[in-house]
């Protein structure tokens, strides 16, 4: 434990199982063995398949389920329940449609019994920084979808966690919105850095933002392959030259996605 | 839209306005006996004859209807909360309540007249009764409607039971709960006019029926104008709660203002 603090592992998965029992004889193994450590600060995305145990290995993480087997450690303690210090984004963004904005952002401190009224001024500020300034009393159903997903980030920075979970948070915008949302949230980490676990089935979602992959593969889930990204942000492709094909194929290749397929993929 | 809602005003206006000129015109034309049907005018000129005497009548209707009402959402609102919390009790009191209501309330208010006597008391209890399973129903249909992920989101939050209760699952089925309302105010009016009918010293249901035992049915038809009032307008003031508790829920009081 003390060696994970001194080199900075925020995040520990050792040797974690998720099993379900569909019945007294079969076992489904949701996740198998998985070994993982996050330094501080890092940005890390799971990559897989829709059924590959990505989202349920975030929720290990998070403490919202626990493992069958193995153990997770987050900041020297080992998970029990849902973790402190850290905040979740959804697909969908979880606003309270009967709240205004600004009320949906002030959330995370009503759950503590923090000074409400001490964090509105923080709260107004962090919508001023999603680009939302103005909007703070609309209800959620005049927001669309992409405004939602920057009010469900606001909250999620309002008590400044030093963890941040994400389950494909842009999976449900527009493609366009999706790459807007993918920088604001690299400018906000830059200014403030956090330990980041993203999951996504977008292989350009995952090198533009991370500084570490892991691909993954169902049946049983586990990782497969984990791919460092070590270069700077913003990554775009033009300027990064032939390691960044090499990269592209490499996890290709991991996922099982044939080259064909690839001409769909593509700045 | 101001000139569109004035002009499905006017336009149900003259609906009815046409079918009371039809009514008083088949009178006439048909010389229809006045005991069996009476026209428009007579029903107005009659219900105006009892002036005052309306007024304690009234009340007593308004007053049982409003009072059982409460008492069903109260009472109500609490259980289905209690039902979605815990299994067991879901067990035991759900199919007890759904035996309840398949009981006509129409059996069961002679019985009630028998248990609480000719009064507040007995009407109370059979709007009571009549209102609340609407509301029971909506109640547990609202808190379970809850989104699983915000369940999540407040549990990562670390938001404790009755945080997800009050702040969360409550304000959520609010629309449901208001729904169930809306269905357990026709009822409540129903059920005093029955309980009326049963056996009572005061109020509009005894008006319609003692005015029928003199075959003045001139009167029972402004009996029924004014409860039909009623109803109207214990309909619109819980529409119009809902409009200023649920301001970001439009849906519902647009599709009211569309019909009318």
């Amino acid at each position: 434990m003390l060696n994970d603090s001194i080199s900075g592992i925020t995040i520990s998965v050792k040797n974690v199982n998720q099993i379900f029992n569909l019945d007294k004889q079969n076992e489904f193994f949701a996740l198998s063995d998985i070994n993982l450590e996050i330094k501080e600060n890092e940005f890390v995305s799971l990559l897989g398949p829709s059924g590959c145990g990505k989202t349920t290995l975030l929720r290990l993480i998070s403490g919202l389920n626990l493992p069958s087997g193995g153990e997770i450690v987050v900041n020297n303690k080992q998970v029990t329940g849902p973790i402190d210090n850290c905040s979740m984004m959804f697909q969908s963004a979880t606003l309270l449609k009967w709240r205004t904005a600004l009320d949906n952002v002030i959330l995370p401190a009503e759950a503590k019994g923090l000074n409400v009224n001490k964090l509105r001024n923080d709260a107004k500020d962090l919508l001023n920084l999603v680009g939302l300034s103005g909007f703070e009393d609309h209800y959620p159903r005049e927001l669309s979808g992409g405004m939602q997903q920057r009010v469900s980030l606001a909250r999620a920075l309002l008590l400044d966690p030093p963890i941040m979970l994400m389950d494909e948070p842009f999976g449900a915008l527009d493609a366009l919105t999706r790459d807007i949302m993918g920088n604001e949230l690299l400018r906000i980490w830059k200014q403030n850095p956090k330990t980041v676990v993203f999951v996504t089935h977008s292989v350009r979602e995952a090198i533009s933002l991370s500084d570490r992959v892991c691909v993954m593969k169902t049946k049983p889930g586990r990782i497969s392959k984990i791919f460092e990204i070590p270069y700077p942000r913003p990554r775009i492709s033009r300027y990064m030259g032939e390691s960044y094909n090499d990269l592209l194929d490499g996890i290709h290749n991991e996922l099982g996605v044939s080259l064909e397929n690839q001409s769909t993929i593509c700045e | 839209m101001t000139s569109n809602k004035s002009q499905r005003f006017y336009l149900a206006l003259i609906g009815f306005i046409i079918v009371l000129i039809v009514w008083q015109s088949v009178i006439w034309i048909f010389d229809l006996p006045a005991f069996l049907f009476p026209s428009p005018m007579s029903v107005v000129k009659r219900s105006l004859e009892l002036g005052k005497n309306w007024l304690p009548h009234i009340w007593g209707t308004v007053y049982g209807t409003l009072l059982g009402f409460f008492i069903a959402l109260i009472a109500g609102v609490i259980l289905g909360t209690l039902i979605v919390h815990s299994r067991v009790l879901n067990l035991i009191i759900m199919p007890t309540l759904v035996l309840l209501q398949i009981v006509p309330k129409m059996a069961l208010a002679p019985i009630i007249l028998v248990w609480a006597g000719i009064g507040v008391a007995s009407r109370v209890s059979v709007v009571a009764l009549t209102a609340f399973f609407p509301i029971v129903i909506s109640t547990i249909t609202g808190l379970q409607s809850i989104q699983p992920e915000l369940i999540d989101l407040a549990r990562s939050m670390k938001m404790n039971k009755w945080h997800i209760l009050w702040k969360l699952r409550l304000p959520n089925s609010l629309p449901h709960i208001f729904s169930g309302l809306k269905v357990a105010s026709t009822l409540s009016v129903i059920g005093s006019i029955i309980s009326e009918f049963v056996g009572a010293q005061e109020g509009i249901g005894y008006i319609i029926l003692s005015a029928g035992f003199v075959l003045d049915t001139a009167l029972q038809f402004g009996g029924l104008v004014v409860v039909t009032l009623f109803g109207v307008i214990f309909y619109g003031v819980i529409i119009i709660i809902e409009k200023v508790s649920m301001p970001w829920y439009l849906a519902e009081v647009e599709l009211v203002e569309s019909s009318f």
